[in-house]
């Protein structure tokens, strides 16, 4: 353990779900730290962020190892208060040095958030957001990513910029119709104020729902 | 590339002299890195009770890491070194490449307060307001701020003067207290050619300011332009508690020129008790220290995709403005969409026109506009009062070469409105 509140880790060569999981918990019982994955990690089942935790994937790829599962989430996901404004969740950042991700990451409930740097690869959905303010979604690259970024209800106040992908179903979309399990009471649906610029794809960004509105698209 | 390892943590007795010695011993290597955890205390904050002072060339970078002020610290928490040292007022005294950059999300906190407002400044033996940045920089030549949340600060978040060729980015402000004078970014005299980049949050006062006012003789740097100039702003999702989102004024000789904003978005993060009198505010008669701005004092201010929810109006124009666009204009919720009245608070939740003659900070509104186009000007129903309200003019403003192209209200918004002789002529599309 570093006293600096930065862990450096380097994959087991197997499943490092344990390894990198005690790193975001040491974080998350000071109160804020940062973890670097350098080089390929893998993981079976889900790494729960908490606040004002970094994690860097630098010079290689963490992959999960079961593609149904959320690679990547915050941590409230596990307690009954993610349902809540008391449970909301804040300064999460997942940032790419030269690094991929190969699974799907979802914040939701989350606010002032960033995910910077990363290219996803080869999984079904990319990034799945939900009730989510603040955040910044900034040079993301897709490959192999059927939905790339999925901004449900909820989703406001966010920067997506500089977003490239392949050939691939959605690029970004936005909706606010309601998502089966998945609710934060009294927060609202609307999916408003985002500013999505340079996205570099075939699909253009779509809006979906009574509540999509107010989001300037360049 | 430095970090707080090399240094003996035992020999510091704050958190401030710490880092102070750790950046003179980065100097060399030109970068210093602050981690997540103070390594002096265990801490997940650094106590911030000396400004932590930054020579040329330099770059911090907050990992994700928390400074707070102490509550009663009479500083900033970064300012550029050279500023109130010999020369500071001089081009040999000016600093280039100075660079704070955050990763993950750092945080700068002011939280409490020392009482020095902008009335207690320099009285009592107080030190001036100055100290109440959080960060402070002057004549710098090359600089970069980006990724950081600036917290609860205890004046005007970020104040430049006379800085240049620089950039602001990813800047989240937030603000939970309530007193007088929280802006969250202030341009003053001597900024040029700077670009504020996806800047978020809610500040007390204005959010974004770009004041060219006054002659604060403590920070005129002699041989450089007084003037505001080649600015852009782009990307802003934010609001302020009661005043103007991007306020900008020239008044007392200087000019703003050759200023860009796009994108702004009004939004109050889901706090109703927030509500700017204005989204923008492009030129004010007020709060000059020997006159206003003369016609020409500001000019080529160009504006574009403005998105207003609350208010008193989405643009507020006055005094004086030249050779200027103002398009793409979304209004719902407020007063008017564009307009010379000035408004005012009364509590948090009340805007009432601003009395012209018991205000002595405001005379009376009105512009005089040449060669200003308004181009699609939008409305929805909820909007209050009138699209356009130009009702309040001074006796010798005037509109030449200006008109509005594709003003668009529906039935129950009132149609543009004009004093009779100083009309605005309205082209449909």
């Amino acid at each position: 353990m570093d006293v600096r509140g930065c862990f450096y880790l380097k994959s087991s060569g197997n499943d490092d779900r344990l390894a990198i999981q005690n790193a975001l918990d040491c974080c998350s019982n000071f109160g804020r730290g940062t973890v670097v994955l350098e080089g390929d990690f893998f993981v079976k089942g889900t790494l729960y962020i908490s606040d004002y935790t970094t994690v860097i994937i630098r010079n290689g790829t963490l992959s999960a190892l079961d593609k149904k599962e959320p690679l990547l989430t915050n941590s409230n996901r596990l307690l009954p208060r993610t349902r809540t404004l008391f449970g909301t969740q804040k300064g999460i950042s997942i940032l790419g040095e030269n690094g991929c991700v190969s699974g799907k990451t979802e914040l939701v409930n989350v606010s002032d958030f960033l995910v910077r740097g990363i290219k996803f690869l080869d999984t079904e959905e990319g990034v799945f957001l939900a009730y989510v303010t603040g955040g910044r979604l900034l040079d993301i690259d897709f490959c192999g990513v059927k939905s790339c970024i999925r901004a449900a209800i909820g989703t406001r106040n966010c920067y997506f910029s500089n977003i490239k992908t392949s050939k691939e179903e959605h690029s970004i979309s936005f909706s606010s119709d309601r998502v089966d399990g998945c609710v934060v009471y009294y927060y609202g649906p609307d999916v408003t104020n985002n500013i999505v610029r340079e996205i570099k794809s075939d699909k253009a960004p779509k809006s979906f729902g009574e509540w999509c509105k107010n989001n300037i698209i360049l | 590339m430095k970090n707080l390892s090399a240094l003996k943590y035992d020999s510091f007795s704050s958190d401030s002299q710490m880092l102070n010695a750790a950046v003179m011993l980065a100097k060399e290597s030109g970068t210093l890195v602050i981690p997540p955890i103070n390594p002096r205390t265990g801490n997940t904050v650094y106590f911030i009770d000396e400004s932590i002072l930054l020579p040329s060339d330099f770059t911090v970078i907050l990992d994700n890491c928390h400074l707070k002020l102490t509550d009663d610290a009479e500083c900033n928490i970064f300012r550029n070194e050279n500023l109130y040292k010999d020369g500071y007022l001089t081009k040999r005294g000016e600093q280039k490449n100075v660079r704070i950059i955050g990763k993950g999300h750092p945080v700068l906190d002011a939280a409490g307060h020392n009482d020095i407002f902008e009335w207690s400044s320099e009285k009592d033996g107080r030190p001036s307001v100055y100290v109440n940045n959080v960060i402070l920089m002057h004549n710098v030549d090359g600089f970069e701020i980006s990724g950081i949340e600036i917290k609860d600060q205890r004046w005007w978040g970020m104040n430049f003067l006379f800085c240049s060729n620089g950039t602001i980015s990813d800047i989240t402000v937030r603000t939970d207290s309530r007193f007088s004078n929280q802006d969250g970014i202030n341009l003053r005299v001597g900024c040029h050619h700077i670009k504020l980049e996806r800047i978020s949050g809610v500040s007390g006062d204005d959010f974004i300011a770009l004041s060219a006012i006054g002659n604060p003789e403590k920070y005129l740097v002699s041989g450089k332009s007084t003037d505001i100039a080649y600015v852009e702003i782009k990307d802003i999702i934010a609001s302020s508690m009661h005043e103007g989102i991007i306020t900008l004024r020239a008044n007392d000789g200087h000019k703003v020129h050759h200023i860009s904003i796009e994108n702004v978005i009004e939004s109050n993060y889901g706090n109703e008790n927030v509500l700017p009198y204005t989204t923008l505010l492009l030129n004010q008669a007020a709060f000059f220290a020997k006159e206003p701005g003369r016609h020409g004092s500001m000019h080529h201010i160009n504006v574009k995709n403005i998105y207003t929810k609350s208010g008193g109006a989405a643009i507020t124009v006055g005094n004086t403005l030249l050779d200027s666009t103002v398009e793409n204009i979304y209004a719902s919720g407020c007063i008017n969409v564009v307009t010379t009245l000035s408004y005012d608070h009364y509590g948090p939740t009340r805007l009432v026109k601003r009395g012209n003659s018991d205000d002595p900070n405001f005379p009376e509104d009105g512009i005089s506009l040449e060669r200003v186009t308004f181009k699609n000007i939008v409305a929805d129903d909820t909007v209050k009062g009138a699209v356009m309200d130009f009702t309040s003019m001074r006796p010798d403003d005037f509109i030449k070469g200006s008109f509005a192209v594709s003003v668009i209200y529906p039935k129950g918004v009132q149609a543009p409105v004009f004093v009779k002789g100083k009309e605005l002529p309205i082209i449909d599309e």
